[in-house]
Formats: C-alpha cells, sequence, structure tokens
C-alpha cells in the first residue's frame, strides 16, 4: 500500500469519527449553522479526496450522504431522525469500505445503489418535485455533483494512456479547471470556460479536451446521476465552448487543512515508544551517576553532571508530552454510542462531556477505552429509565450521562455520572445471596457501601434478561481489573433513585514513577509513592506501638485501628529484625487503608518500571522490578496485591467502624488517668469544660479544697486516693448542673475515645460503674454519684430549698449503666431518686409512693408495663434508633447521653406543674 | 529445530558433572559470575535478577532447575544467557561453558527410557561421543517453572 493511501486512510477515519460526533450533536441542535457546516465540510472532504483517488463506491456513498447535508445546510430539508439515521448508515458503510481497502488495499466489489437510491430519495422527498423546467444544475445534481464527477473523471482520464500529457500540470489546478469550466457551462455562470483554462495550461489539444470530457460523462453516469441530464449536460458543454476567454487569474488551488496541517506531524507509534525506551533508559543511567557522584561530590565532573540531570529531566518530560493525547479521543465513539442506545432501547439519553482537553498518555488512553465503553453502555442499559418512569420520578424525560475529567496531582480523574435509578442495594442484596456470595448474615449487617461494591464481582449481574447490550455479567469485574492492571482505581458511589458515579483514577503515565525506596530483611523493594499517604515510625522513641488484636498487628492512627502486613513476614525473609524501630508505610488503595511493616526507608527515586519476569507473575505482591541507580535489581511491591494479604479483614477501618456503628451505639468516652494503673473514663456528654488548675489557685474552705470558678466556690475532688490535689498544675475535669459544679482532679487526661457501648460490666469499686475495653486498655467508668457525694460539704447548698426535696424520681431500666447515668442529674435538680430495675419492680414501687416524675428506657419494652399518672419519659441511647411508635404513649423522649435535653424535659414538667 | 534433519549446532555447558546443549540460535551471551539480586517468594530455582547492561534478566540456576545438588561455590558459576520463544532472556546458572560443537547427525539419540522422568519433558534427545553423553536441552519447557506460591 502506497503511502498517500495510508495517509488517506488514517485521515478519513479521524473524519469519519469526527463527523458522527458532530452529527450526533447536530440531530440535537439542528440550528447550529456552524455545525453545519463542519459537518458538510468533512463530509465534503472525504468525498473529494476519495474522488481524487479514484474510489468509486467511497465517492458515491460519500456523495449521497453529501447530497442530504446540502439540503440541510440550503434549508430544503430539516433534519429529522431518519435522515440522519440514513446519513450514520452511510457512515457506516464508509467505515467497512475503509476496514476493506485498508486490509485488502482496494475496496470490495460491489455497489451500494440501495443505500445510495434510499439516500438520494430522501434528498429529493422535501425538494420541490421535479419540473420539467428544473434547471440542468439542478437536475445534474448541483456542484457536489460536478465537483465529485470531476474528480472521478481526473482520476480516469489520468489513468487512460491518452491522458499522458495531463500530468504535466498540477492536479488541483486542472481539477478546478474541470469543475469550475463543467459547472460554469452546466449552471449558466459566467466564468472561465474548460477549453479556456486548458490552454491556459498548456493543454489545449482537442484530445485531452475530449478526454476530460468524456470521463467527466462517466463519472456523472458512476454518480447515478439521471442520463437524460447527463446527455444535456455533455451537449451543453462541448456547446459552451466558447473562444478562449480572457485571461483569468489563477486563483491558488486551496491548500487543503493550510495552517493546522503545519503544527501537527504523524509520527509512528514505534518511534514514540522506541523514544520513550532511550529516555528511560537515560534516566536510569543519570540517576546511577547521581548516585556515584554522591560519593565523590568534590569530584570535577559535579557541575557537568548536575546540568546533564536537568536536561534528561526535561528530556523524560517531554517525551511524556508526545505521548500524551486528549482523552477526548477516547471519548470520541461515546455520543455516537449513546444515541444509538437511546434508539434501540427507547429511551432518551444525553451526553456532555467536560474536560475533553485534559491529556493523559496514549498507552494508558488505549487501556481505558474499552472499560469506558463498557460503563456507557450500562448507564444507558440499567441505570436510566425509560422517559416514562423518569417523567413519574419528576425527572427531566432526556437521561443524561456526564462524562469528566481533569487532573490531579500525578493522577487523572475521570467521572461517569448517571442521574438514572441508582443501585437498588435490595436488589443487589438479594442477588448476591441467591448467588451466595455472601451470607445471610452478611446481608443483614453489611453496609450499603459494600453492598455496592458487590457489582464487581466476577459473574455478578442483576439484569433480568441479559440484553444483547449489557448484562453478560463479565462486565465491572473486567473493568475493574483492566484499571487496576495500570495501576488506577475505580471507586463507585450511587443514590437509590437519583444516579450513580463512577469515579476513576489512573496514574497519567506508567514507565517512570515515583517510589519510596524500603528495607526490609536485608533487601530492598519500592513502593509507589503514589500509594503512600503516610509514614509512621514505631517504637523506640517514636511513642507508637505497633498492637495486636487476635493476633494480628494494628496500628492505632489518630483513633482509627488499622490492620497491618509484616514485609518481612510476607517475603519470608528471615534476617533479624530489630523490634524497637521500625517504619509503617500507611497505604491507601482505593477505599481501603492499611499499614506495611518494614524495617527502614532509604529515600524516594524516579524508577523505570519493567514488567516482572513472567515467572514471577503469579506472585500477587509484585507490580514489576526496577533497577536503581547503583545498578541493583529491586522489586516493586503492588499495593493491591499485598491488601489481599489482610484477607478477612478486607474492610477499610472506616468500614469497620461503620459497622459498628449499625450495631452498637458509640459513645463518647473522656478517658483520664489518676495515681492508680487503671484508666478511668467517663461520658463526654456529661463533662461541662476542664480546666486547668494551678497549685496557687487551689484554696481550702472548711479544710476542703475548692477552685473559684464562674463567680463561686468550686468542690475538688481527686480521682483517686493517689491523686495530691494541688501538688502541681492538674486537669480539673468539671461536671456541673444549673447551680453546682464539681471539679474531678486527675493526673493526666489521654484522650476522647469513641467506643461501642459494650455491657460488660462487673462494678468493682465503689467510686466505678463498671469496666469496658477501650482500645485494648481495661477502663473504668466511673460513678459520678459517688463523687458527689464525696463532694458534700458542710456549707448549704447553693440551690435555696424552697421546694423540700420530697419530688421523688423513679429510673426504670434493666441496665445499671442507664440508671446511674441519669441519677446524678436528677439528684442535682432536687430530685430524690429511686431506682428499679424492671417494670415488675417499678409497678410495685409506683404502688407504694408517688413520683413526680418516671424515667424509662424508651427500647426496652418496660413502657407497656407501667401505668402511672406521672408523666413517663422515654431515654433512648442512638437518635437514629428511636421509631415513631416507640415514642409513643411517653409524655416526652429524651436521648440519656444530653445532659441538656433531660433537664430541659424536666423543667418543662415543673414549670407545668407550677402552672 | 529438530536435531533429526541435519546437525546440529549447539553451545555446550556443564552442571553437575554433566554435559548440556543449547542451540546456538537459542544462546544470547555468555558471562562470568556477576551480581545477582534476590527476587523474595521466587521458586527455589529462580535465585533472583541480574542487571544485564541496563535490562533486567531473571537468573535460574540449572543444577536445581534439573534437581541436581547444588554448587558448592556459585560465586564462580557462569551464566549464559538463552532466550524464550517469547523473546524473553533468561540467565542460566551452570559450572563450566563448553565449546560451540556441531554435532552430526548420526550421532543423535531421542530420550532414552531411562533418563530421569523429571528430565524427560526438558530435553530433546542426546548425542553420544567417545562415551561422552551430551543432553539437549529444550529451553522453552526449562522455562515453564511452577510457581511456588
Amino acid at each position: 500500500m502506497d503511502d498517500i493511501l495510508r495517509d488517506f486512510l488514517s485521515e478519513a477515519n479521524d473524519s469519519i469519527d469526527a463527523l458522527d460526533r458532530a452529527l450526533v450533536r447536530f440531530e440535537r441542535e439542528p440550528g447550529d449553522p456552524e455545525l453545519l457546516s463542519e459537518i458538510f465540510r468533512v463530509m465534503h472532504t472525504i468525498k473529494g479526496t476519495c474522488g481524487f483517488l479514484g474510489l468509486a463506491r467511497l465517492a458515491a456513498v460519500a456523495h449521497a450522504g453529501e447530497n442530504i447535508l446540502g439540503q440541510f445546510r440550503d434549508g430544503a430539508l430539516s433534519p429529522t431522525q431518519d435522515s440522519v439515521s440514513a446519513i450514520l448508515e452511510a457512515i457506516d458503510l464508509i467505515k467497512a469500505l475503509l476496514a476493506h481497502l485498508e486490509a485488502q488495499g482496494a475496496e470490495p466489489a460491489g455497489e451500494d445503489s440501495a443505500l445510495i437510491q434510499r439516500l438520494n430519495a430522501i434528498a429529493s422527498a422535501d425538494a420541490a418535485p421535479p419540473q420539467a423546467q428544473e434547471p440542468l444544475a439542478a437536475r445534474v445534481g448541483g456542484l457536489s455533483t460536478i465537483d465529485c464527477a470531476a474528480e472521478l473523471a481526473l482520476a480516469r482520464a489520468k489513468a487512460s494512456p491518452e491522458g499522458v500529457r495531463l500530468h504535466g500540470a498540477q492536479d488541483d489546478t486542472l481539477l478546478s479547471a474541470l469543475r469550475d469550466g463543467a459547472w460554469g457551462a452546466i449552471s449558466g455562470e459566467a466564468g472561465p470556460s474548460l477549453s479556456a483554462t486548458l490552454i491556459q495550461l498548456g493543454l489545449g489539444g482537442e484530445a485531452e479536451l475530449e478526454l476530460l470530457l468524456r470521463s467527466l460523462e462517466a463519472g456523472l453516469g458512476e454518480l447515478g446521476v439521471d442520463a437524460e441530464a447527463i446527455a444535456e449536460a455533455m451537449t451543453t458543454l462541448r456547446a459552451g465552448d466558447a473562444p478562449p476567454a480572457p485571461v483569468v487569474a489563477q486563483t491558488a488551488p486551496t491548500a487543503q487543512s493550510s495552517s493546522i496541517a503545519a503544527q501537527t506531524i504523524r509520527v509512528q507509534v514505534e518511534a514514540l515508544e522506541q523514544l520513550m525506551n532511550v529516555a528511560s533508559e537515560l534516566v536510569l543511567i543519570r540517576n546511577q551517576l547521581l548516585q556515584t557522584l554522591r560519593a565523590q561530590p568534590e569530584s570535577p565532573f559535579a557541575g557537568p553532571l548536575h546540568r546533564l540531570n536537568h536536561v534528561t529531566t526535561e528530556l523524560q518530560e517531554s517525551v511524556m508530552t508526545t505521548r500524551m493525547q486528549p482523552i477526548g479521543a477516547a471519548w470520541a465513539k461515546l455520543p455516537r454510542l449513546a444515541r444509538d442506545l437511546a434508539l434501540e432501547l427507547n429511551k432518551r439519553i444525553d451526553v456532555t462531556m467536560q474536560g475533553e482537553e485534559t491529556e493523559l498518555d496514549r498507552q494508558v488512553l488505549e487501556l481505558i477505552k474499552d472499560p469506558l465503553t463498557h460503563m456507557i453502555r450500562n448507564a444507558a442499559d440499567h441505570g436510566l429509565e425509560a422517559p416514562g418512569e423518569r417523567a413519574k420520578a419528576g425527572k427531566p424525560e432526556t437521561g443524561r450521562i456526564m462524562l469528566s475529567a481533569r487532573h490531579e496531582g500525578s493522577h487523572i480523574v475521570i467521572e461517569i455520572a448517571d442521574d438514572g435509578r441508582g443501585l437498588m442495594t435490595a436488589k443487589l442484596r438479594a442477588k448476591a445471596l441467591a448467588q451466595s456470595l455472601i451470607t445471610p448474615a452478611e446481608a443483614e449487617t453489611l453496609s450499603e457501601n459494600k453492598i455496592q461494591q458487590l457489582i464487581f464481582h466476577p459473574g455478578f449481574s442483576t439484569a433480568a434478561q441479559v440484553s444483547g447490550i449489557s448484562g453478560r455479567g463479565v462486565g465491572m469485574d473486567v473493568v475493574r481489573t483492566n484499571i487496576e492492571k495500570i495501576g488506577g482505581t475505580v471507586e463507585l458511589s450511587s443514590t437509590e433513585g437519583k444516579g450513580t458515579r463512577f469515579t476513576i483514577r489512573i496514574p497519567l503515565t506508567l514507565t517512570i514513577v515515583s517510589a519510596l525506596i524500603v528495607g526490609c530483611g536485608g533487601e530492598k523493594f519500592a513502593m509507589p509513592q503514589s500509594s503512600v499517604v503516610e509514614l509512621v515510625g514505631v517504637g523506640g522513641g517514636a511513642g507508637r506501638h505497633i498492637e495486636h488484636v487476635n493476633g494480628a498487628p494494628v496500628l492505632r492512627l489518630r483513633d482509627r485501628l488499622l490492620p497491618l502486613v509484616s514485609l518481612q513476614d510476607l517475603m519470608q525473609l528471615d534476617a533479624p529484625v530489630r523490634e524497637d524501630e521500625r517504619c509503617v508505610l500507611i497505604l491507601r488503595v482505593g477505599a481501603l487503608s492499611y499499614g506495611v511493616i518494614v524495617d527502614r526507608v532509604f529515600d524516594t527515586e524516579e524508577i523505570v518500571v519493567k514488567p516482572a519476569a513472567s515467572v514471577l507473575r503469579t506472585i500477587p505482591y509484585y507490580s514489576g522490578a526496577t533497577i536503581l541507580g547503583d545498578g541493583a535489581v529491586i522489586m516493586i511491591l503492588d499495593p493491591k496485591g499485598i491488601a489481599q494479604r489482610l484477607g478477612a479483614i478486607d474492610a477499610s477501618s472506616d468500614d469497620a467502624q461503620e459497622e459498628a456503628r449499625a450495631g452498637e451505639t458509640l459513645v463518647q468516652l473522656l478517658v483520664m488517668r489518676g495515681a492508680g494503673a487503671t484508666l478511668k473514663a467517663t461520658p463526654l456528654q456529661l463533662v461541662s469544660r476542664i480546666e486547668e488548675a494551678e497549685t496557687q489557685s487551689v484554696e481550702y474552705a472548711n479544710g476542703k479544697p475548692v477552685l473559684q470558678y464562674r463567680g463561686r466556690l468550686m468542690p475538688l475532688v481527686a480521682l483517686d486516693e493517689g491523686v495530691r490535689i494541688g501538688a502541681r498544675r492538674q486537669p480539673v475535669v468539671v461536671f456541673e448542673d444549673e447551680t453546682r459544679a464539681i471539679g474531678l482532679v486527675v493526673e493526666e487526661i489521654i484522650d476522647v475515645v469513641e467506643t461501642p457501648l459494650r455491657q460488660e460490666f462487673k462494678p468493682s469499686a465503689a467510686d466505678a460503674l463498671g469496666s469496658l475495653v477501650v482500645a485494648d486498655r481495661v477502663t473504668d467508668i466511673i460513678d459520678l454519684a459517688y463523687y458527689w457525694r464525696g463532694a458534700a460539704f458542710d456549707a448549704a447548698p447553693t440551690r435555696s430549698l424552697t421546694q423540700p426535696p420530697t419530688k421523688r424520681a423513679l429510673i426504670v431500666d434493666p441496665r445499671p449503666f442507664n440508671r446511674n447515668l441519669i441519677a446524678p442529674l436528677l439528684a442535682m435538680a432536687g430530685y430524690e431518686v429511686t431506682m428499679a430495675e424492671s417494670a415488675e419492680a417499678a409497678s410495685a414501687l409506683i404502688e407504694r409512693e408517688s413520683f413526680a416524675v418516671i424515667f424509662s428506657d424508651a427500647e426496652a419494652p418496660v413502657r407497656a408495663q407501667l401505668s402511672a399518672s406521672a408523666p413517663i419519659i422515654g431515654l433512648y441511647d442512638d437518635p437514629l434508633s428511636i421509631r415513631q411508635r416507640d415514642a409513643e404513649g411517653f409524655t416526652q423522649i429524651a436521648c440519656r447521653f444530653d445532659r441538656d435535653a433531660v433537664l430541659a424535659t424536666l423543667n418543662a414538667l415543673q414549670c407545668r406543674s407550677a402552672a | 529445530m529438530s536435531p533429526h534433519a541435519a546437525d546440529a549446532q549447539l553451545v555446550t555447558m556443564y552442571a553437575g558433572g554433566a554435559c548440556f546443549g543449547v542451540p546456538v540460535t537459542r544462546v544470547r551471551d555468555v558471562l562470568a559470575a556477576t551480581q545477582i539480586y534476590a527476587a523474595p517468594l521466587a521458586p527455589a530455582c529462580i535465585l533472583g535478577s541480574i542487571n544485564l547492561r541496563g535490562r533486567i534478566v531473571t537468573a535460574i540456576d540449572l543444577r536445581m532447575r534439573l534437581a541436581l545438588p547444588p554448587a558448592a561455590d556459585r560465586s564462580a558459576s557462569k551464566c549464559v544467557i538463552v532466550e524464550h520463544s517469547s523473546g524473553e532472556s533468561y540467565a542460566l546458572l551452570v559450572d563450566e561453558i563448553g565449546d560451540v560443537m556441531l554435532l552430526p547427525a548420526n550421532l543423535y539419540e531421542p530420550n532414552p527410557i531411562t533418563l530421569n522422568k523429571h528430565w524427560a519433558h526438558m530435553c530433546r534427545g542426546l548425542y553420544r561421543q567417545d562415551g561422552q553423553m551430551l543432553v539437549v536441552l529444550d529451553i522453552d519447557a526449562l522455562l515453564e517453572i511452577e510457581a511456588a506460591v
């Protein structure tokens, strides 16, 4: 295949893609004249080049398409779905012909008169009915036909033995001459006649003229022009051969794609690959030189080497840029795809694109084309609802698929979102259960996000029917695998009824990445920098320690528990290890965070990624190998592969906490330390403030330590015996109600920890309600009532006792913790508190005594069994867990951890009873 | 390349006292001992990788691959760089490297039945000369190493 044809093919393919896109847009915005011109221009160019190269079949089809477009442009035809579909059909045929041409070097035999006739029929459908008086120009098919015929004619003429002399003239000039001359004669417009121009070109011979005319006639015939019209045209042409017209300035042949062509040049892909490889090798050698230089900083090579360093970096970056292509190239076919899908599925689909100019590596672009196509199909098929359904849901009838791309650091982030029906969790759950992907227990407890993630599972598909488009269940897992193979991630978020969004993050380049060089067991490894979010030193003076939960190492990092993997264990390295000082790399893979324990971290290096040897490819922990500056070959670690090692703990720590939340109530505890070994804690909700008391601020009233606090004297109590109040500056935890306050003096405030309220209680000492395990340490929950009692001092209570404390409150709750939580509050509010464990006990008490108010657990089935004239207030742990019907039957409900709410309800009751 | 039809040109090498041959067209290079960088978790016979003028080449111990006792001193080993049919290069660690020999077809014998089963699928016959036996190695089969992990 010669170069001309090769060039033509690649240009034609690009043009066809552009045409596809433009046409789909045009269908939606028919009023855009610029768009239409562009479309027409592209089709015209295609037709022209095909004709020029003598590709008759292609030219004919293109010509027929161009006819319709011409009609659009002239306003004689309005674009309808049918006409646009017909043109698209023509485009598809052209694509097929081009493909054949590429494969075989020639057009396939055959003809397309059926399609052409249909196209012509459409083109002439709205035209004025053919009149007998219709001008020849129109009957011949207009300028475009003459144009096409001229090209065909020229090609034919030059191929003919008699056309030898024609080769002496410039093609463009000849073409213009033939076209303009013919058109001039046929349309009656003034202009240089053919023969005149020919003479000017030095081709004035009769033979050439006749040859051209004959070829023109044949060309018109091939284009399907009506025979009668042809005959008439030829007669006109021959007759119109006037004597040479006055010299007409030759118009310069219009240069096709003039300035734009000058700015781009076509390069073989292999050449770019080679360039990239060589540049990478240069990077490696540069690294090696720099390494050597580090050992000899005084070397005379230092200066030139540094310059070499800069130049190499620039070269590397420049070469990478040559490989960059805008992502619009991958999106090119998607609008057409969406249009076809819309027709097939009887839906209305609109595709919007943002950030099409965002560039990424050519190699990466190729790899994501298929995944993108698949996701669009999914969105169209499963995501977007039919117009009727959408209308019912209050959405616009046209569904939208939104593509967007942007750069973020060294990655490109691509989003595919639709405003369809979103993932239906219930359906997913059911399907997963049916396919035994999850156990019934999991079906209950797995969070919505985790259920959604199931769509990435191989073989999973909830499509009731496997449609021709998608639903074969081989989709999303392949998509994710393909994307992860190139070091990218796919995340999904979906809201039922609203839509779904996929977020793909891909590194901009695959070949040279930034990596952290780490050491473990005497070996070095490279960890891609992009996955590393943090480095944490453990042991030694670093303060953090690796703890173990069920034998698995974990690290507590800012109140999250991260699972850890020991690289030494993973790689089965048995070199001696210094337990004291090690390093943990915190990695993030998709939504999962975890840590890798290594011995030490060396530095960051730009490394050239080489594929791992085939025999090593089965090892999931490696994603390749590289050569360091010193020539050493080290393996590149794969964060995703290592994450698999975490096995059963395949939830991110966020998820773990979420599950904890789902199952149990979480409460925030203030953890503090007294002189004793055991930590103490109290619900943060009960704490008013944390103060720091200087030794000198502590005063004594009646021999008891007090602190001036907000204009009154606050008694201080020690957390435990060993705490010496006033010995030095100490934290004071203040609990207060409206009138009284008490300061709990501790040695140290440790932390605030969110922990599930696991009710394992063994009331250990008088000052504690029970013990919990908080962050793996046994912690006592202090009994505030004890401390309040301890603070009772001889001074009269500041509260004036206008009402004698005969108000009695009853707390009904099976759980001691809950009872003891409220009791101090009520006591402070002036109630005499009685507690009952069960409804029976409570009822018994109610019969004997009268209570002003009863507090009951809202969630336990206690309420039903209580009958009393006093108001009953329901207390609950978690606002989300309380249901409407639970609330009925109670005068009021409040969250037991919310002091203010509880006091407010009491106040309201008091006001009511006072009124 | 079928040893039957024509004479064979083989690069000869020695490992564990036995003599082996590889078609010369498959041999890219021969080297003296060179540093091998470990690849943890690789199958036992894979010693690691070597840096061959900027290319990463996987090193395989021929003795181990053929279940021969390991060499006493690996630092004296030589490397034969061979090419898998896929184009990927591998380094075979051997004790000694011999000459390139042209072996006449009439000295060729197919694998004897008594040949160690483990070797059988990696060998494609042998040549007998002066009581010496030269086993022809099938490179592709040799490099089909099952993953250990």
